[in-house]
């Protein structure tokens, strides 16, 4: 049975800076998988690629991305409108940006229904606050007839789920989509998105640079630092055998939080994550503490450390 | 949102009483003795004499001028010396010609200027030649433009009437030489406000739910233009409705902008006077009608007006 | 225990209708932490700016070393030269067009510290920050988020000030970057002894950089006391919502899936009584009706039902 998204070898470029280089991952029908990476790891470029919504100036320079069989890469005009949202749903992160202001917010839900099922006003309107409500606002129809900026953080991010909701896309690509709200807000966001596979069974690929986040909802996780894919596998192998030196050093920033005394130093990956220039070889040596020959010149393969799980690193190959 | 209406309807009244104050006292600047306009120039001294007390003329200056704003709160805003009739009724019987060009005019520049706008906002480079052309717009004084029509449509390609009346065929050049002014402002907001829709992120939002073309124009475009060209325009019908002299004059339009110029020509005082209150009137009243519509279509400027 | 460098004494400040902080009172000690936590609008970077003098309390009364500052000029001032700040945005809180040099300098610019000696002090300061290398005369355009962190603490140490406020240090850095600027501030409290105010939403950080820890909701401290005791074992229900809320650390041991979900309404402001009492599980009407106050020895907590354990 193959994967309900397929992304093989995807490179993403903006001109001459190439942000997403060989990315290659596979998400189940109904499962999540967290792609983790911080800035500049092109987590965000690969996400945009899949939903096909680059901007102008960003292009996928090679590669092939497939949803629910069907391939997406070099979908043009009409086809690719019909593919939105019906194959393809988009969850953003700055739900205050990402909706109109001056359209009231069950009108943005309703409009998918309009849309797809040319349905009239008034019973487009009646799924709206319906599906408001499932999502879990309450006074789902007075809500609907406010404007984003009337609401808060949470609801607006609400607003976003139903609208993707609504379009019953076969996958989800939620980005970042609690990273700006407080994290009682999170918790409550996370749960709902939990709740929606239950009953849904949406397939999610959740985009996030926090491991915490990744813990709490992925079946399957991809490692991205520099533009490429560092390590992958199911979310229990990852987190229980992390293979990369970055995971490692990265689930050491999180460990280390709930345990450790006060006051003591705090775990730390010296130097920064790549702006602009990524180095040659493996993009995380000049930070990686067991750096050696190979690194700088020589781009790491992916080696299988378990089941379904790689990760690429020197470190691994033949004779480690 | 009452308060915030009566603050504003308020300031308007100020406004105006503010105007009225100021032509009361500018009228002194105009030539020539009103007894004798009225009187003609033949009268005699005992004539003369009872005309200035009929018109209070020779009553002190405040005096006069609390005659005056109380005549014009009642509506009497005098009788034109020359047409003998009260200025009131001379300026409402102009202002229907008047609204008519207003609203071609309007019609033009909203529909010709926000079309070209949306053009050029949908375009990946801003266009050169709207630019341009908007630049000669600009520049051209509204009399020269209008002449340069009348010339070329109606003198020499004898297409359109030459003018006079307010049949629909004489209102296409007038309105389109008030509307042509106003095409490169609309343009030119309608195309920026078109391109930070286009790049916004609710635009992605929008494409990523895959509505149509259609829809998004219509619906996450155009509903976003909206509020400046509703200033825009009510800032231009309470200009238009004042009267527009220049347009009004060469075209022989019969419409208050023409009342105004006869009046000064005549040096017809109070018809003058009437002409200028009526405009300010005209102007605060649409501003607020502007501001109050613009209120309504853009939920964001409900918040910034209640402060 | 030595005494505290700046107090603050029931301090409120109002803008227009809303109460940002409310009957506030805290103290910072030289060589120790306090930890300010809370969630977005909860009053606690208005109180760091009322710290800092950029905000004039409406009630209540700012000291420094026992005497009043909040208001007059002249010891808001000599305050001023002993506190610094260190804000959370080090893309906008860097002048784009002062060099490295001008950034760090800009404090003994102000205070009068003679040219010759800015260069050699300017250098100092960016070498205690693990700045050394860097050419001082470019720009902050040209370094990294951590890296014009850095460049913000050493201007913020620049007049060797007794007090550092730190409004959410590392809320803008990338994750792997976080933990070398929090380092660097320990590293630089044992060695200055300068005092630390730490502000964040995070509690994880607060609680390993923090000898005492407030907590805030809505302008009011409602729980306050040791790190450890507020964050391992809460008395206030929004403290508890907030460490219930902490995501889990691997998916073996995962939190959040089977939280009772509460469904969001719009916010509506508690018109009198406990701020919290529209959101908390445990309300009844003596929390609608009657704020509570801040009550405990070392562990302080403002609820009228303090360590109820919730249903």
């Amino acid at each position: 049975m193959s994967a309900l998204l397929e992304v093989s070898g995807v490179s993403v470029r903006y001109g001459d800076f190439q942000a997403v280089t060989e990315a290659s991952l596979a998400v189940e029908e109904g499962h999540t998988m967290a792609i983790v990476g911080e800035s500049g790891s092109g987590k965000t470029s690969l996400a945009l690629a899949v939903a096909r919504l680059l901007p102008p100036g960003g292009e996928i320079a090679a590669g092939a991305v497939r949803v629910d069989g069907v391939d997406v890469t070099g979908l043009r005009g009409a086809d690719l409108r019909r593919a939105r949202g019906r194959l393809v749903g988009y969850l953003a992160q700055d739900s205050m940006a990402a909706l109109n202001p001056v359209l009231p917010a069950g009108l943005q839900v309703a409009e998918v229904f309009e849309t797809r099922d040319g349905v009239r006003r008034s019973e487009s309107r009646r799924q709206a606050v319906e599906l408001l409500g499932q999502v879990g606002i309450q006074r789902a129809a007075e809500v609907a007839r406010m404007y984003p900026h009337e609401l808060s953080g949470g609801m607006r991010q609400r607003v976003m789920i139903a609208m993707a909701l609504a379009l019953r896309s076969r996958l989800l690509i939620a980005d970042e989509p609690t990273t700006a709200l407080d994290v009682t807000v999170q918790a409550e966001i996370l749960a709902l998105a939990a709740a929606l596979q239950a009953d849904h069974g949406v397939t999610f690929l959740w985009i996030t640079h926090d491991m915490g986040v990744v813990a709490e909802v992925a079946d399957t996780v991809a490692v991205m630092y520099g533009g490429r894919i560092v390590e992958q596998g199911p979310a229990g192998e990852v987190f229980g055998s992390p293979s990369h030196p970055y995971t490692q050093a990265l689930l050491e920033t999180v460990r280390g939080g709930a345990e450790a005394a006060p006051k003591t130093p705090f775990a730390t990956i010296a130097g920064a994550p790549p702006a602009g220039v990524i180095p040659p070889g493996c993009p995380f040596h000049p930070r990686c503490a067991h750096a050696f020959e190979p690194c700088p010149e020589v781009v790491p393969a992916v080696v299988e450390v378990g089941p379904a799980h790689g990760a690429a690193c020197h470190l691994l190959g033949a004779g480690r | 949102m009452a308060r915030y209406l009566i603050v504003r309807i308020g300031l308007g009244l100020v406004t105006i009483a503010g105007v009225v104050l100021l032509t009361f006292v500018l009228q002194f600047s105009l030539p020539g003795d009103p007894a004798r306009r009225i009187a003609g120039p033949r009268a005699s001294p005992e004539v003369l004499a009872t005309v200035r007390a009929n018109l209070h003329l020779d009553d002190s200056v405040p005096s006069q001028l609390v005659t005056y704003m109380t005549n014009v709160a009642q509506g009497d805003l005098g009788v034109s010396y020359i047409r003998r009739r009260p200025v009131i009724d001379l300026v409402m019987e102009r202002l229907p010609a008047t609204a008519v060009l207003a609203f071609g005019g309007l019609l033009v520049e909203v529909l010709l200027g926000g079309g070209l706008g949306l053009w050029d906002g949908l375009r990946r480079k801003r266009s050169r030649v709207l630019a341009a052309g908007n630049v000669v717009l600009l520049s051209i004084p509204t009399y020269s433009l209008g002449f340069m029509l009348l010339v070329v449509f109606a003198y020499r390609l004898d297409l359109l009437p030459l003018g006079g009346g307010t049949s629909l065929e004489e209102l296409i050049l007038p309105a389109l030489t008030l509307g042509l002014f106003g095409v490169p402002y609309y343009a030119a907001v309608v195309s920026e406000s078109t391109r930070t829709a286009l790049s916004s992120p609710y635009m992605r939002t929008a494409v990523a739910k895959g509505l149509p073309r259609r829809v998004i124009l219509r619906r996450h475009v155009l509903r976003n233009c909206l509020s400046p060209v509703i200033t825009l325009a009510g800032l231009d019908v309470a200009i238009y409705l004042s009267g527009v002299v220049f347009v009004e004059s060469v075209f022989a339009w019969p419409g208050i902008g023409q009342l105004q110029e006869q009046a000064y020509n005549e040096l017809d005082r109070p018809l003058l006077m009437g002409t200028v209150i009526i405009a300010a009137v005209v102007v605060v009243a649409f501003n607020l009608i502007a501001d109050v519509v613009r209120v309504l279509v853009d939920p964001r400027a409900r918040v910034e007006e209640a402060g | 225990m030595t005494p505290p460098i700046v107090e603050l004494e029931r301090v409120t400040k109002r803008f227009g209708g809303v109460t940002a902080v409310d009957e506030v009172s805290l103290a910072l000690h030289p060589g120790r932490t306090l930890g300010v936590v809370g969630e977005s609008g909860c009053g606690k970077s208005t109180t760091a700016r009322l710290i800092v003098g950029l905000e004039r309390p409406s009630a209540g009364e700012l000291r420094f070393n026992g005497a009043p500052y909040g208001r007059s000029g002249r010891a808001l001032r000599a305050a001023r030269k002993a506190i610094g700040m260190i804000f959370q945005d080090p893309y906008e809180s860097l002048d784009a067009r002062f060099t490295v040099a001008d950034v760090v300098a800009e404090p003994l610019d102000t205070h009068g510290v003679r040219r010759g000696e800015r260069t050699d002090r300017v250098r100092e300061l960016l070498d205690s920050v693990g700045m050394s290398g860097i050419d001082a005369g470019a720009y902050p355009a040209q370094f990294s988020g951590g890296q014009r962190q850095r460049i913000g603490i050493a201007r913020a140490l620049a007049l060797d000030p007794e007090l550092v406020v730190c409004d959410e240090p590392t809320s803008a850095l990338d994750v792997s970057v976080q933990a070398q600027i929090l380092n660097l501030l320990l590293e630089l409290q044992r060695e200055r002894g300068v005092g630390l105010l730490v502000i964040s939403h995070d509690l994880h950080v607060v609680r390993r950089m923090s000898d005492e820890v407030a907590v805030m909701y809505a302008g009011m401290v409602v729980e306050q006391g040791p790190a450890e005791a507020v964050t391992r074992s809460p008395r206030h229900p929004y403290t508890r919502a907030l460490l219930d809320a902490i995501p889990g650390t691997s998916p073996a041991e995962r939190r959040l899936r089977d939280r009772p979900r509460a469904a969001e309404g719009i916010a509506s402001a508690a018109a009198a009584g406990c701020p919290y009492s529209t959101r908390c599980p445990l309300a009844t009407d003596v929390c609608r009706a009657e704020k509570p106050a801040l009550e405990g020895d070392d562990h302080q907590v403002a609820c009228h039902h303090a360590d109820v354990p919730a249903a």
